[in-house]
């Protein structure tokens, strides 16, 4: 059987239908970063709320707005079920450009050791139990491909931690879902974005000319532009490593997405976890508070 | 020596696995490093997220008002139990040690995660029933004084004044007291590390939390064997057992499942005169 091809880069939501009956769309495809199609819903329903609110999330904000009732393309998908709906609505949805966009705090924490565990510095933002709660972030679900993943995600963290007064230190980004494990391999996301506003308190600049924005890429070192050249310091530290987990939630399964940018020797440099402060940072000094984060697609 | 990881090459990255666990590493490939150095880059990460993931585990009960208990297993089979100075359990042991040992002064009752222990076991250094009680404070001078404490540096961690423990161990029939000194990685000789680490391959641990402890007596003698501690998956120390010709702690590897799954630190107790570790422990940490 012959798919849809794309005739450009994004990815791009398609449709095979095979053996379409009243409200029955059997299989829907999405032509992922990598050029293949990857199954989205399988034996899908039109008329499933699923599938509404994976068209909603991908329409424009343009058309994802006014009256519901049309069935042209571009015009509005009604979440509601037994409402009228037409495949034509899903035509030209894209998927989305980036995840987990919105306002994001930060704050500090030690953990004390005790039971042979040492003591622990931290700072960000953190929703996972079992470590220090800090920050806060406004947009923590994002549902589409991230991670090899095609799910609903919770941003859980972005922290700097590391020992006490040793090494060690680095920063991690957690994403979780609890449908399926995720791929270390995925290549499905490039970097993340944080941007402090009207000061970046040292903190070195993602590119030059964006002095207040600091970006960690997937690919590439924490001290790295992305054209290879080094934010400071005359060596590039380890490029990140991606590890994919379990872990439990009661009696659910949680899939862990983990990224680690490491290199960081000491809690002075660049963002080392700060030691005193009432809001605490992610990095050295003060920014403005919060800072803008988002994960570029 | 692979210890049953498979490290294989995904375009320009190497995947690290583990067949008995479900953490998967990915570690880009940086031309400047050998393939062996790429591979120790990646059992880092595999570790250090073990360690996490167990800590969290760690932390999460204890923000439910669980109090922790540890199952010590050795040569397959449970040779004590930790508890902690806060559970019912503690306070019996407590009560019957300060009766037998009414002059000791390392009983703290403003302590309570200080941990108790009442064992038998086969190694020469215990030869009678015991109890343990260890404090996590900073060792005092009188301690110091007391065993002939010699080392310089007694944060376990190397955390500057973060990190402390020790314990006095009370033999039941003698009434010999004995100091279990808790110390960090750069207290034990380099050579004598190397020993270990020869054994026990410091590639394979998760690096930062290596931890010692050396038993000391009232004459001021250091016993010959060292306990070292480790963090590591079950495999591994399966693994090393098998090499040894020693008994893994908790009897076949995966027959106890439950205590892998909750498995807090494992330690080795080497001996410095045969050159060899005499038993491998493995602390099972438990709630309730």
């Amino acid at each position: 059987m012959s798919y849809p091809q794309a005739s450009f880069g994004l990815p791009y939501a398609v449709f095979s239908p095979r053996n379409l009956s009243l409200n029955t769309l059997n299989d829907i495809y999405v032509l992922n970063r990598e050029g293949s199609l990857e199954r989205i819903f399988d034996n899908a329903d039109m008329n499933a709320t699923a599938v509404r609110t994976w068209g909603i999330q991908r329409s424009s904000t343009s058309t994802n707005s006014g009256s519901f009732g049309g069935i042209g393309s571009g015009t509005r998908i009604n979440p509601t079920q037994n409402t009228q709906i037409a495949m034509e609505q899903f035509a030209g949805l894209r998927n989305p450009s980036e995840a987990f966009s919105g306002a994001m705090t930060f704050s500090s924490s030690l953990t004390a050791g005790s039971y042979y565990v040492p003591a622990t510095q931290w700072s960000g933002y953190n929703t996972l139990v079992g470590y220090p709660i800090m920050g806060s972030h406004t947009n923590t679900l994002f549902t589409g491909t991230i991670g090899g993943r095609n799910a609903t995600h919770s941003l859980t963290r972005l922290t700097n931690s590391g020992f006490a007064n040793s090494g060690g230190f680095g920063i991690q980004m957690t994403i979780t879902n609890t449908t399926g494990q995720y791929s270390v391999t995925a290549t499905d996301w490039r970097r993340i974005e944080i941007s402090y506003g009207s000061n970046n308190a040292g903190i070195p600049a993602g590119y030059p000319g964006a002095p207040y924005q600091r970006t960690l890429h997937r690919t590439q070192a924490a001290n790295q532009y992305a054209n290879g050249t080094l934010a400071f310091g005359t060596q590039a530290l380890a490029a990140p490593t991606v590890s994919v987990s379990t872990s439990q939630s009661g009696s659910t399964t949680v899939y862990e997405y983990n990224v680690f940018w490491s290199g960081f020797t000491s809690t002075g440099t660049f963002v080392g976890v700060p030691f005193t402060g009432s809001n605490g940072y992610f990095g050295i000094g003060t920014h403005t508070y919060p800072a803008s984060f988002k994960i570029l697609l | 020596m692979s210890k049953g990881f498979t490290f294989s090459q995904f375009n320009d990255s190497f995947i690290l696995r583990h067949p008995d666990h479900d953490q998967e590493v990915m570690i880009p490939i940086d031309e400047d490093l050998t393939v062996n150095q790429l591979f120790e880059q990646g059992l880092h990460v595999y570790m250090k997220n073990f360690s996490a993931q167990q800590t969290r585990n760690f932390f999460i009960q204890i923000e439910q008002g669980l109090d922790p208990y540890d199952e010590v297993w050795m040569d397959g089979k449970l040779y004590r139990f930790d508890y902690t100075q806060n559970s019912k359990e503690g306070q019996e042991i407590l009560l019957n040690v300060r009766n037998r040992f009414p002059d000791e002064t390392i009983f703290d009752d403003d302590k309570p995660e200080n941990i108790l222990s009442r064992y038998e076991s086969d190694r020469a250094d215990y030869p009678n029933e015991t109890f343990g009680y260890y404090s996590f404070v900073k060792v005092p001078d009188s301690i110091i004084d007391r065993f002939g404490l010699e080392y310089s540096n007694y944060d376990v961690f190397d955390q500057t004044d973060q990190s402390f423990w020790y314990a006095l161990k009370f033999d039941k029939i003698t009434e010999d007291v004995k100091c279990k000194i808790v110390l960090p990685l750069s207290e034990i000789s380099e050579e004598i590390r190397n020993e270990i680490f020869q054994i026990i391959p410091f590639t394979y641990l998760a690096r930062d939390q290596i931890f010692f402890a050396r038993i000391h007596n009232e004459d001021k003698e250091v016993s010959s064997e060292i306990d070292m501690f480790f963090i590591t998956i079950p495999a591994v120390v399966n693994n090393i057992c098998e090499a040894e010709g020693l008994t893994y702690p908790f009897g076949e590897y995966r027959e106890n499942q439950n205590l892998e799954e909750n498995i807090m630190l494992w330690g080795a107790v080497y001996d410095t005169e045969t050159k060899k570790i005499k038993h491998v422990k493995g602390y099972a940490r438990f709630f309730k």
